[in-house]
C-alpha cells in the first residue's frame, strides 16, 4: 500500500480525466498527475523526461481510442524505448471487444485491461497491485 | 479337206481332224503356230500330244463335252480351253468340233474342229469381271445400288444392291410397272413419278431424296438419281443410283429438330443468349442481349465481349474462358458488369459452356446472360444498411457507453461530496437513470457482438456438464424455491458451440423456468436431450404460469418484452439468448399452454469428429 508519486493519464476524455483525478484523490493514491490527450504528445514528453534523466511516472493509464496517435500506436512505439525503472500500464477501455482484450495480452509491458467506467474499487486494486 | 486349205489358213484358224477309230489326228500349220510350233515339230501328233498340251485343271471339261458331242447329245462341241505355249505358258483357245461322218449304227467316225486364240478377248473379259467386282463393292460401300430401264427392249434392271435395298432377293426380277409401288402413297409415290415423267418427256434428270416401303414393309430414306438418255429426241434409257440414306437421313432430321429447339430458345428466351467466337466476336445474339445491352444486332457483331465487359471483370472473365479452353472446367457462372451503348454499368450473371467438334477442338461459346442489375442493386443497398446499421451498433455500444460511464462515474463521485443527497428526489432518481442507461447499453452491446461474430470458434461441448455446471450456479435459488429438477441427458453428447454463450443460454431458461414457477405446489424443471440428424435437442420443460403464445408468441423473442409483472424481468433474456443460440447454427422452438407450464425446445448443431480435425 505504498502511495505512488506520479501517475500518468493518457486519455482524450476530460470528463474521464476529471473523474479519474477525482478517484484517485479520494483513495489517496499518487501525489500528482501527468495527463495527456493523445498518443503522440504523451509519447514525446516521456522520451525528453527519459533523455533528460528526469522523474518518470510510475503507471500509466492508457486510453485505447485517441485522435493523432492512439493508445495501441503508443503502445507499440513506447514498449521499444528502453526505460530506466519499470513502468506499469494500464488499458483503461470503454471496449468490450474480446478481439481488444486478446490484443492487449500480447503485451508483456501491459499489467491490465480495465473496462470503463473506472470505479475506485479499480484504482485500490492497482494501488495494491504495487 | 485341201480344197479349202488356202481359205482356212487365212482365217488365223488352227484347224485339226481327228479320226475316232484309228484314233489319227491331222493338225494344219496354224493349229501348230497358235501354240508357237510347226507342224513338223510336233509330229507325231496324237491323243498323247493332245493330253500333253492342256491345262491339266482344263482337260476334264472339254473330254466331257467332247464325249457328250460323240454320243450325240450336243449339235457341236464348244469349249474354252488352256493349251500350253512352246515358250510355256498357257494361251486361251476357243475349241469348236463336229462329228461329219457317222457309220450307220451312228458311231462317229471323223471329227473336224478349229481353234481360235482367244487370249486378247479373254484378258478382256477378266478384266471386266474385276471391274464389276470392285463396282459391286464400291456400291456395297456405298449403299448405292445401280437401275436401268432399257425403253428400246423395254427391259427392266435392277443391280443386287438395289434389289437389297428395296428388300427383295438377289434373283428377284423386278417389273417395270410394279416399280411405283414400292413408294407409298401419297408424296412420296408422287414425286418419283413426277421426276421420271420430267426425265423422259423433257431430258430432266433427277436427284430425289424420297421414303421407299421396301419389302419388309420397314420405310426408310433412299437418295434416287435418275439420268435420261435420248437418241433423236426420244428417251431411250433411264437409269441411275439408288443409295440408302435412311441411318444418315434420320440423324440429320433428329439434328434438325435439335437445331430448331435450340433456335427457339434462343430467340425467345427470357434471357440474352450468345455464341460467342472463340477470339470473344459474337457469333449470334438474341433480342433480349441487344435489349439488355442497349446495342443493335449489327452494333454488336462489330463488337468482341471484352469491348463491353466493365473493366474490374474482364481479368476474372477472360481466366475462366482459359480454363474452360484448357478442359479445366466445364461451364462457368458469374456475376458481372457489363457496359451498355449508353454508358451505364450493368450487372449480369454469365454462364457460359464451351461447344467441341467431335475431335475436341473448342468451336465456340454459348452464353447466357441475365440480368441481375435489380437484384444487384438491392443487394448492394441492403449491404449498405448493414454496414450503416452494424455502424450504428458500434457507435451505441461502444461510445454511448463511454459517456454512460462517464455519467456514472460522475455521479459517484458527486453524491458522497453533497450534503443533502440522500434526501434530495432528483438525485435519487438520476442514478436510476444512469444505472438503467448503462443496463441498456450493456445489452445493445451484447447483442452487437453476437450479431457480428457467428459460426466463429465453435468448439465441442459437453451438454450433460454445462447442465450441471449452471444448476451449481444458481444452486441458492433452486434450494430456496424447492425447486426440482430433473434431468434426463446422456453424458456422452457433445454440442457444437461458444462456451460462453451456452452457460448464459442454459442459466437465462433455468432462472427463467423458476422465475416464473408455479404459484401453487412444487415447481419442477425437467431437462431432456435427443439426436436428430445433425442437430442435438434440447428440451426443457417446466411446470411453470405459461405464455400466453397467442397473445405473445410473435414478441416472445424480442428486443424488451415482458410479459410478466415480475419484478425482476428486464425482457432482454430471451432476445439474447435466442440470438446466442442462432450464432452457434441452431434454434429454439417454445410449447407453452398458460397455467400449466411451457417446454422451450432448443436445436444445438451435433458435434461432428470432422470438426474437431478441422479445428485443429
Amino acid at each position: 500500500m505504498t502511495k505512488i508519486n506520479l501517475a500518468c493519464i493518457i486519455d482524450d476524455d476530460p470528463i474521464f480525466v476529471f473523474g479519474t483525478k477525482k478517484i484517485m484523490q479520494v483513495a489517496d493514491f499518487c501525489e500528482s498527475f501527468m495527463v495527456f490527450h493523445n498518443g503522440r504528445d504523451a509519447l514525446n514528453s516521456l522520451k525528453a523526461i527519459i533523455k533528460g534523466g528526469e522523474i518518470l511516472p510510475e503507471i500509466i493509464l492508457l486510453d485505447l481510442n485517441m485522435p493523432i496517435m492512439d493508445g495501441w500506436e503508443f503502445l507499440e512505439a513506447f514498449t521499444a524505448i528502453p526505460t530506466p525503472v519499470q513502468i506499469r500500464i494500464y488499458i483503461v477501455s470503454s471496449s468490450l471487444d474480446p478481439q481488444d482484450i486478446n490484443r492487449a495480452k500480447n503485451f508483456k509491458s501491459v499489467n491490465n485491461y480495465i473496462i470503463k467506467p473506472i470505479a475506485l474499487e479499480a484504482i485500490s486494486d492497482i494501488k495494491n497491485d504495487l | 479337206m485341201k480344197i479349202y486349205s488356202h481359205i482356212i489358213d487365212d482365217l488365223d484358224l488352227g484347224v485339226w481332224e481327228f479320226n475316232v477309230e484309228t484314233q489319227h489326228i491331222n493338225c494344219n500349220e496354224n493349229w501348230a503356230a497358235i501354240l508357237g510350233y510347226t507342224v513338223s515339230e510336233l509330229q507325231p501328233i496324237t491323243t498323247d500330244t493332245w493330253n500333253n498340251l492342256f491345262h491339266p485343271k482344263y482337260i476334264g471339261k472339254s473330254k466331257d463335252l467332247f464325249k457328250a458331242h460323240l454320243e450325240g447329245k450336243t449339235e457341236q462341241y464348244k469349249c474354252e480351253i488352256r493349251l500350253k505355249h512352246k515358250k510355256g505358258h498357257y494361251i486361251w483357245i476357243y475349241a469348236q468340233g463336229r462329228v461329219v461322218t457317222r457309220k450307220q449304227n451312228g458311231k462317229p467316225v471323223l471329227v473336224v474342229g478349229t481353234n481360235r486364240d482367244i487370249s486378247e478377248e479373254k484378258k478382256d473379259q477378266l478384266k471386266l469381271k474385276r471391274y464389276k467386282d470392285i463396282s459391286e463393292i464400291a456400291s456395297e460401300v456405298a449403299q448405292t445400288g445401280y437401275w436401268e430401264i432399257d425403253y428400246l427392249t423395254n427391259s427392266f434392271y435392277w443391280s443386287p444392291k438395289s434389289k437389297e435395298i428395296y428388300g427383295e432377293s438377289k434373283d428377284f426380277e423386278p417389273k417395270e410397272k410394279e416399280v411405283l409401288n414400292y413408294f407409298p402413297e401419297g408424296e412420296n409415290r408422287e414425286r418419283v413419278k413426277q421426276a421420271v415423267k420430267d426425265a423422259v418427256l423433257n431430258k430432266k434428270n433427277f436427284d430425289l431424296e424420297v421414303q421407299v416401303n421396301s419389302r419388309d414393309k420397314s420405310l426408310k430414306w433412299v437418295r434416287m438419281i435418275g439420268i435420261a438418255e435420248f437418241r433423236k429426241s426420244k428417251c431411250i434409257r433411264l437409269y441411275g443410283i439408288v443409295q440408302d440414306i435412311d441411318a444418315f437421313k434420320k440423324i440429320q432430321i433428329k439434328t434438325i429438330i435439335q437445331e430448331e429447339q435450340f433456335r427457339q430458345t434462343f430467340v425467345h428466351a427470357p434471357i440474352g443468349m450468345a455464341l460467342v467466337d472463340l477470339d470473344g466476336t459474337w457469333l449470334k445474339v438474341n433480342e433480349e442481349i441487344c435489349h439488355f445491352l442497349g446495342f443493335s444486332k449489327k452494333e454488336l457483331y462489330a463488337l468482341t465481349f471484352k469491348d463491353i465487359t466493365h473493366p474490374h471483370d474482364l481479368e476474372k472473365d477472360i481466366e475462366l474462358l482459359t480454363e474452360l479452353l484448357n478442359d479445366d472446367l466445364k461451364n462457368y457462372q458469374m456475376d458481372k458488369r457489363y457496359i451498355r451503348k449508353n454508358g451505364d454499368v450493368v450487372w449480369a450473371n454469365l454462364s457460359v459452356s464451351l461447344v467441341r467438334d467431335d475431335d475436341g477442338n473448342p468451336l465456340h461459346f454459348v452464353s447466357q446472360i441475365q440480368d441481375i442489375n435489380e437484384n444487384k442493386k438491392l443487394t448492394e443497398a441492403i449491404q449498405d444498411q448493414n454496414k450503416r446499421l452494424i455502424n450504428f451498433a458500434y457507435i451505441v455500444s461502444h461510445n454511448l457507453r463511454s459517456h454512460t460511464g462517464n455519467i456514472a462515474m460522475l455521479l459517484d463521485l458527486m453524491i458522497p461530496e453533497m450534503e443533502d443527497s440522500s434526501e434530495n428526489e432528483y438525485i435519487e432518481h438520476l442514478k436510476t437513470a444512469s444505472n438503467n442507461l448503462t443496463e441498456t447499453v450493456k445489452h445493445l452491446n451484447e447483442v452487437v457482438v453476437i450479431n457480428t461474430k457467428i459460426y466463429d470458434n465453435l468448439v465441442p461441448l459437453n451438454l450433460y456438464r454445462y447442465v450441471s455446471n449452471a444448476l451449481g450456479s444458481i444452486q441458492g435459488l433452486v434450494t430456496a424455491t424447492h425447486t426440482a429438477v430433473i434431468i434426463n441427458i446422456e453424458k456422452e453428447i457433445y454440442i457444437a458451440g461458444i462456451p460462453a454463450y451456452l452457460e448464459s443460454i442454459l442459466l437465462n431458461f433455468l432462472t427463467n423456468a423458476i422465475k416464473y414457477k408455479t404459484p401453487k405446489g412444487t415447481p419442477r424443471v425437467e431437462l431432456s436431450a435427443n439426436s436428430e440428424d445433425d442437430n442435438i435437442l434440447l428440451k426443457i420443460k417446466d411446470n411453470g404460469v405459461g405464455i400466453n403464445l397467442k397473445r405473445d408468441g410473435k414478441r416472445l423473442f424480442g428486443m424488451y418484452q415482458t410479459f410478466h409483472n415480475n419484478e425482476d424481468s428486464r425482457g432482454i433474456g430471451l432476445f439474447i439468448t435466442k440470438n446466442q443460440i442462432e450464432a452457434m447454427g441452431g434454434k429454439i422452438e417454445v410449447e407453452s399452454v398458460v397455467g400449466k407450464g411451457t417446454q422451450f425446445t432448443i436445436y444445438f448443431k451435433k458435434w461432428k469428429t470432422q470438426n474437431t480435425i478441422l479445428n485443429q
